[in-house]
């Protein structure tokens, strides 16, 4: 294995130079003339390069962009020309696609920082004029601010024992210490961006013992921010996720609503309940045509019919979208949010008994409850069970899953852990079965904007032939994953779930 | 990850320029290359200045532990495994082995994780390495000079690897090409008329290609412009075109069957 590069932080872009100078002089170095480049550095909204150990440069090179694809410490994975940056399956074949695509998926690639780079390129040489060891002294800067200087030194493949050596010698001359490299997270920290972390992650852990009305608006308050936060990509369409994100979010708020109903004052609860419900309304079209188009995007292109399929997706997405987006810019949606936050933030609360209960005992009571009516609706159906009770068996299903995601955390984590994974294979059952459902509507719904096009009306049929056939494998395979989930070790789970204080 | 070698019986034919040259290309082209100097004399690894040594020899290369023993070269995307004098003994190990293809394969196997493509620069002799070699490549590029004498060495390689199970795509190319010489002019366009299944790049006689011994680096990075330099990018486009095809095309039945006409038949036929 090849060493890692690592980096010398110095505090001036001339300590670099001295610093080449006196390695010059016991080494045989030679040096570059310096060079001015701009260096954009790439990730998903949600940070998946970063949290994959990838990190994504781009050099612009005429109307080309040069992009490598490298682990956060510079060691080059893989590198690309392409005429833009924006989602992975639209880069040129090859390693950094195929090596992009399963971690960004529907993710757009989106710039994170661009570094004015003035970069002086130096290498170590043997007596025949062979490289050993890279180096680069690279002063950056990003929004008007330094990145700093560094002094990186890079091994070559079988030139280990010469990279420690400079290595060494850069200690002595600069009485620095070598640290990892990780030129993004430096050009990152320049602008205040936290490389890697995603805005919409529900990460909040609540204190066990604090009143179930502060629990609650503490919540509600994370879940705001993160419609927030998904609110600009969602309307410049940058990619599928934001709706997503930000249902996520409105569909948490409501559920908290709806289990923790007691904490709120009852006018403010309806208001805000109906509030959300109609936003949710607003998104779920849209979301749905995401959700099938992403689906045909990885199916089989060479079908026919695909393409005007595909064409007829577009369209209908193009129009649900521009209703979604007419909603989200009117007045009641700014309104809902500007009073909702209000609301939040002058922490009004009900005056029902549970608001003053801790939110341990609330959440232990609405996951019970919930428990309950699941284990029992699910025990009452076999395999032939018709869609709308497996639906009602989902929709409990899932209201366990959100108290579990969003309370979870007054519970000790181990048994939570293992309740929610079971709870996940259960639901992926359902999911899946749902999902189908949802798609064979569309299938209908779409055949009739398609007799235009009979190569579409044949394709819709064959699609809508395979998502019940899909669906009736996902409705066979319910009544195991359900006994799964209503045994003995999954009860375990729960007993203990409650059994300790965290 | 595609295996390549440039082979030829004859020496000085231009094999290791194609290695250097076609896996400079790749590599400039995205694809990270390896080129391996099986020949012991060394000229690619001479080429790319650096010393002609493997610890622990032909040995440790077939115990598959090439890792150690790969050399970054100064440019980005292409290593090198280097000769070594004990490859002389290379062959003494494959010809004891029961399947020298085999034995080469298992060797190269850990390789596909770091490389794209992996070019074999071999040596001009009919050796169990080079049986290895025939028997685990995806094709073999030869070059060609452009004279009868030289057609028939071809003939002579593509009837020696008749009739074998694991036969290698042969992708024979004219080098050292010399427009002015009425003889080059000839076989190329007699190649062509009897669609021998050359490849369509010729790589024309360039003192450039002579230079790369003093210069010690692949031509596209010193003489970028030269014609010669030029034919490299547009060989190595062509043959990751034909490695690309669902059923790569080479050397032509029919044209073997002309060039093998034109030999001597062996005895007892
Ligand atoms: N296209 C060319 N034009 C001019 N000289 C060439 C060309 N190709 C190879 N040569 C020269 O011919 C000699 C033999 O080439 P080389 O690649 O070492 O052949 P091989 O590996 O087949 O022995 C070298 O001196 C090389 O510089
Ligand atoms: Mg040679």
């Amino acid at each position: 294995m090849t060493p890692a590069s690592v980096a010398f932080l110095l505090e001036s872009p001339a300590r670099g130079r001295a610093a080449l100078d006196q390695l010059g002089e016991s080494l045989r170095l030679h040096r570059d003339d310096r060079e001015r480049r701009k260096v954009t550095w790439f990730d998903t909204f949600d940070g998946r390069l970063r949290r994959a150990d990838l990190t994504l440069g781009g050099v612009p090179n005429g109307r080309a962009v040069e992009l490598e694809l490298a682990s956060p410490s510079g060691e080059s994975l893989s590198r690309s020309r392409a005429r833009e940056v924006g989602f992975a399956w639209d880069l040129p074949a090859g390693r950094v696609r195929d090596e992009l695509a399963p971690v960004a998926k529907m993710r757009r690639l989106l710039p994170l920082v661009t570094v004015d780079e003035e970069l002086t390129r130096a290498r170590v040489l043997d007596a025949e004029d062979k490289t050993l060891v890279r180096l680069a002294l690279i002063e950056g800067r990003a929004g008007g601010r330094s990145c700093g200087t560094v002094l990186r030194v890079d091994p070559l493949r079988g030139y280990d024992r010469e990279h420690l050596a400079v290595v060494a010698a850069l200690e002595r001359i600069t009485a620095c210490k070598p640290e990892p490299l990780d030129l993004a997270a430096l050009a990152c920290a320049g602008v205040g961006i936290v490389p890697g972390r995603d805005p919409s992650r529900f990460d909040v852990v609540l204190d066990p013992s604090a009143r179930a009305d502060a629990a609650a608006h503490t919540v509600l308050k994370h879940l705001l921010g993160t419609i927030r936060a998904n609110e600009e990509g969602l309307l410049a369409d940058t990619d599928t996720e934001f709706l997503h994100d930000l249902r996520v979010a409105v569909r948490r708020t409501r559920s908290v609503l709806g289990e923790l109903k007691d904490v709120f004052p009852a006018r403010e609860h309806r208001r805000f309940a109906e509030g959300f419900a109609w936003l949710g309304r607003q998104t779920g079209p849209s979301r749905d045509l995401d959700v099938f188009q992403l689906k045909l995007r990885g199916g089989e292109s060479a079908e026919p019919g695909h393409a005007e399929i595909l064409a007829l997706v577009e369209r209908r997405r193009r129009r649900e979208r521009s209703a979604m987006v007419r909603s989200l810019r009117s007045k009641r949606y700014a309104k809902l949010l500007a009073d909702w936050e209000a609301f939040l933030d002058s922490g009004r609360t009900g005056d029902g008994e549970a608001a003053g209960q801790t939110i341990r005992e609330v959440v232990e009571a609405r996951v019970r409850a919930a428990h309950r009516k699941l284990v029992k609706r699910g025990r009452a159906l076999g395999p032939d069970a018709p869609a709308a009770k497996l639906h009602r068996v989902r929709i409990q299903g899932k209201k366990l899953r959100y108290l579990l995601d969003l309370f979870g955390s007054v519970f000790p984590a181990g048994p939570r852990k293992e309740l929610v994974r079971e709870l996940k294979r259960l639901q992926d059952v359902l999911g899946d079965m749902n999902d189908m459902q949802v798609q064979e509507s569309m299938l209908a719904s779409l055949a009739v904007d398609a007799p235009a096009e009979p190569a579409a009306v044949f394709a819709l049929g064959r699609m809508a032939e395979r998502t019940r056939e899909r669906a009736e494998r996902a409705r066979r395979r319910f009544p195991k994953r359900f006994l799964r989930f209503d045994g003995k070790k999954n009860r375990a789970h729960f007993a203990e779930l409650f059994g300790a204080e965290r | 990850m595609k295996l390549l070698a440039t082979y030829n019986f004859k020496g000085g034919v231009g094999k290791t320029a194609t290695a250097v040259n076609v896996a400079y290309m790749a590599a400039a082209d995205g694809a990270p290359t390896l080129v391996w100097d099986l020949d012991p004399q060394g000229a690619a690894t001479f080429t790319f200045r650096i010393r002609p040594k493997v610890k622990g020899g032909s040995k440790r290369v077939l115990r598959g532990e090439l890792d150690g023993a790969i050399r970054a070269t100064d440019f980005d995307g292409l290593d090198l495994l280097p000769a070594d004098f004990s490859y002389r003994t290379l062959d003494v190990r494959l010809n004891g082995s029961r399947d020298p293809a085999e034995l080469l394969g298992e060797c190269l196997h850990p390789l596909r994780k770091s490389y794209e493509l992996v070019v074999l620069d071999c040596a001009p002799s009919i050796s169990a390495t080079a049986e290895g070699v025939f028997g685990v490549v995806d094709a073999l590029l030869a070059p060609t000079i452009p004279t009868p004498l030289s057609l028939r060495t071809l003939a002579k390689l593509l009837q020696h690897l008749k009739g074998r199970e694991r036969r290698p795509l042969v992708l024979p190319f004219f080098c050292m090409v010399d427009k002015r010489k009425k003889l080059h002019r000839e076989v190329c366009a007699y190649a062509r008329r009897e669609e021998l299944g050359f490849l369509e790049t010729e790589i024309p006689y360039s003192s450039a290609v002579e230079r790369m011994g003093i210069e010690r680096r692949p031509l596209g990075t010193f003489a970028a412009g030269d014609k010669a330099a030029v034919a490299y990018r547009s060989l190595w486009e062509e043959i990751r075109g034909r490695l690309d095809e669902a059923k790569p095309r080479g050397a032509r039945r029919k044209g073997v069957k002309t060039l093998l006409a034109s030999l001597p038949r062996p005895r007892g036929h």
